[in-house]
């Protein structure tokens, strides 16, 4: 569904990111790993249509990003970004309803209702349609920008469809970052490709079907969670010490203080 | 939508009100009956028919002209910028209107040519506040409100210049130009103004949608399928067209474009579908009710409508700004 091959991009001198290839079947759930700086929200950008690379292509469904108009980009493949800008007093459904602009009419169909609130129930928010979005806690507000994102491309994932989330679990507790991540999953299951830049190792060990890991703008592993998250991988990613335990066939990292 | 049309229909009954109030108005007193007599056609003296079809209706008009357009252009501007204090006389396009107008005034045009000046300077400033609000290729909400305050600035300092330069239009130019006035409003004017004017505001309400989505950020309104630089486009031209035509009209009122949509925002949602024609009956409401106030405290020479506006209008957004916590 997403081929992303040798992109390349810099800031002025120094490269950002440097032949970095991969693919995301469909209905697989690809993690991106990487310290801080390591290019991964640029690649984000990148494959969102919001960066143009320097080198490589991007294709979605087997045509280059820049075949798509804007439109057809929304219907096919959606992306929730780290910061929401909104500071608008609408409410929730109105929110998570803007993620079906390029699907509807002037005003919400019946159906574009449906899909929004399967979507915000999806995330545990349901109940919530009424609430105004600006009120809501940071971590409420999370979850109903993933529903908007959800949205987008259908109430519970669809062929041929990309989500893309730049981590979801941002401002989320424990509970709810398994939640944010059981929704993705589900939209995985329903054949949609997921690509999630995260943060917790943890968590993609458990939710992804293969990790890519990042340093210094260039894939170095790329594959099964199982093989790719070892201690010497992770201390080369993030230079940090650490510990790796099993349990319930999932991987589990504990970085020691340094 | 239950709360927008409750809210809807009673602006409009508002309206229909406070109209009927506005022709009633005015130095000398003509009773209802026959203000109905001479807008039906029905016998009335020449008299009476001039005053209410030359003088009373056209300032009824181009009240509920400069309102509808000045609080749709605000709505418009608050989207556009993401920024509830934006608003057509915050971010210069009032001003850069003013301003084209005095510079006619000052080159010795008449009605028309004033007309055009202030159209195509209150574009300009869309314009200038457009290209200076770019960063890197992309439109930064917040450098292009800083740029309109600064244009509002300049344009406002050569207004003021140019109209005491100018001995015939003199303080009574500079009062109009700045605080606006609905006195000698003429049919003429109203026609090609309100011709441009409710052509941008049609633009403006069928481009609402991709609005909506600006107001998330231009990154996730992109992501979301809206075609941003067109819905920005589009929004500022016919934002800046329709304060330009308003300004034409009734010179620059303040407030208006930004106390009206905050109100209904609050009173509704901010979704601009809805937001769009409330503001428009609402704004021509505020309008109206500030010309009446206006000359009934100052019959002979009626008070700038700018200042009974603000003086109206701010207390009333003060008490819902209280009431609702403060948010946007």
């Amino acid at each position: 569904m997403l081929e992303v091959e040798n992109l390349s991009f810099s800031y002025g001198s120094g490269f950002v990111l440097k032949d970095v290839n991969f693919c995301v079947g469909e209905g697989e759930f690809v993690a991106v790993l990487g310290a801080n700086g390591a290019g991964k929200s640029t690649l984000f950008k990148i494959i969102c249509g919001l960066e143009k690379p320097e080198g490589g292509i991007v294709r979605i469904g087997g045509r280059p990003l820049g075949g798509y108009s804007p439109s057809e980009l929304a219907k096919t493949r959606s992306a929730l970004m780290q910061d929401g800008e909104f500071n608008f007093d609408s409410s929730v459904l109105d929110f998570v309803l803007l993620g079906r602009y390029a699907h509807g009419g002037f005003f919400a169909s019946k159906e574009d209702v449906n899909i929004a609130k399967t979507a915000l129930s999806e995330v545990g928010m349901g109940g919530f349609e009424g609430r105004i979005f600006t009120r809501l806690s940071g971590g409420e507000r999370r979850r109903v920008e993933l529903a908007r994102a959800l949205c987008q491309i259908g109430g519970c994932g669809r062929r041929d469809t990309l989500l893309m989330l730049d981590e979801p679990n941002s401002n989320l507790d424990p509970k709810n970052s398994h939640c944010a991540m059981s929704a993705a999953k589900k939209f995985a299951a329903a054949k949609t490709s997921v690509l999630a830049i995260l943060h917790d190792v943890n968590l993609a060990s458990q939710y992804a079907d293969k990790i890519a890991l990042l340093k210094c703008g260039q894939i170095f592993a790329f594959g099964k969670p199982g093989d790719v998250l070892t201690s010497e991988n992770l201390k080369l990613a993030y230079g940090a010490e650490n510990r790796i335990f099993e349990d319930g066939g999932n991987k589990y990292a504990v970085f020691l203080k340094q | 939508m239950r709360r927008f049309w409750i809210f809807f229909i009673l602006s409009c009954a508002l309206l229909a009100f406070l109209s009927a109030v506005s022709l009633g108005v005015g130095l000398r007193e003509i009773s209802y009956a026959d203000i109905l007599s001479a807008l039906f056609g029905k016998g009335v003296d020449e008299t009476l028919r001039a005053i209410i079809f030359d003088i009373r209706l056209p300032r009824l008009v181009a009240g509920v002209f400069c309102g509808a357009m000045l609080a749709s252009a605000g709505v418009a501007m608050q989207a556009l910028f993401r920024n509830p204090l934006a608003d057509p006389s915050i971010t210069g396009v009032s001003s850069g209107a003013a301003l084209g107008a005095a510079l006619a005034i000052n080159f010795g045009g008449g009605a028309f040519p004033i007309q055009i000046s202030a159209l195509v300077f209150g574009l300009f400033a869309a314009f200038a506040i457009w290209r200076l609000g770019r960063i890197n290729g992309r439109l930064s909400a917040f450098s292009m409100l800083l740029a309109g305050i600064a244009i509002n600035a300049f344009c406002g300092a050569l207004v003021g210049f140019l109209m005491y330069s100018v001995r015939e239009a003199g303080v009574k130019g500079f009062i109009f130009w700045t605080l606006g006035s609905l006195e000698n409003c003429s049919w003429r004017e109203l026609a090609g103004a309100s011709f441009m004017g409710i052509l941008c505001w049609f633009a403006l309400f069928f481009n609402s949608r991709g609005l909506n989505m600006v107001m998330l950020g231009s990154d996730h309104a992109y992501l979301s399928g809206a075609n941003v630089k067109s819905v920005q486009r589009i929004s500022i031209c016919a934002a800046a067209v329709m304060t330009a035509c308003a300004v034409m009209v009734c010179g620059i009122i303040g407030f208006v474009g930004l106390v009206v949509p905050h109100i209904c925002r609050m009173l509704t949602s901010p979704d601009n579908r809805s937001l769009l024609p409330l503001s428009a009956v609402s704004g021509a409401c505020l309008v109206v009710f500030s010309d009446i106030v206006s000359r009934l405290v100052s019959p002979l020479d009626s008070v700038p409508i700018g200042v009974v506006t603000a003086l109206l209008g701010a207390p009333f957004f003060l008490y819902l700004l209280r009431r609702g916590g403060g948010n946007a």
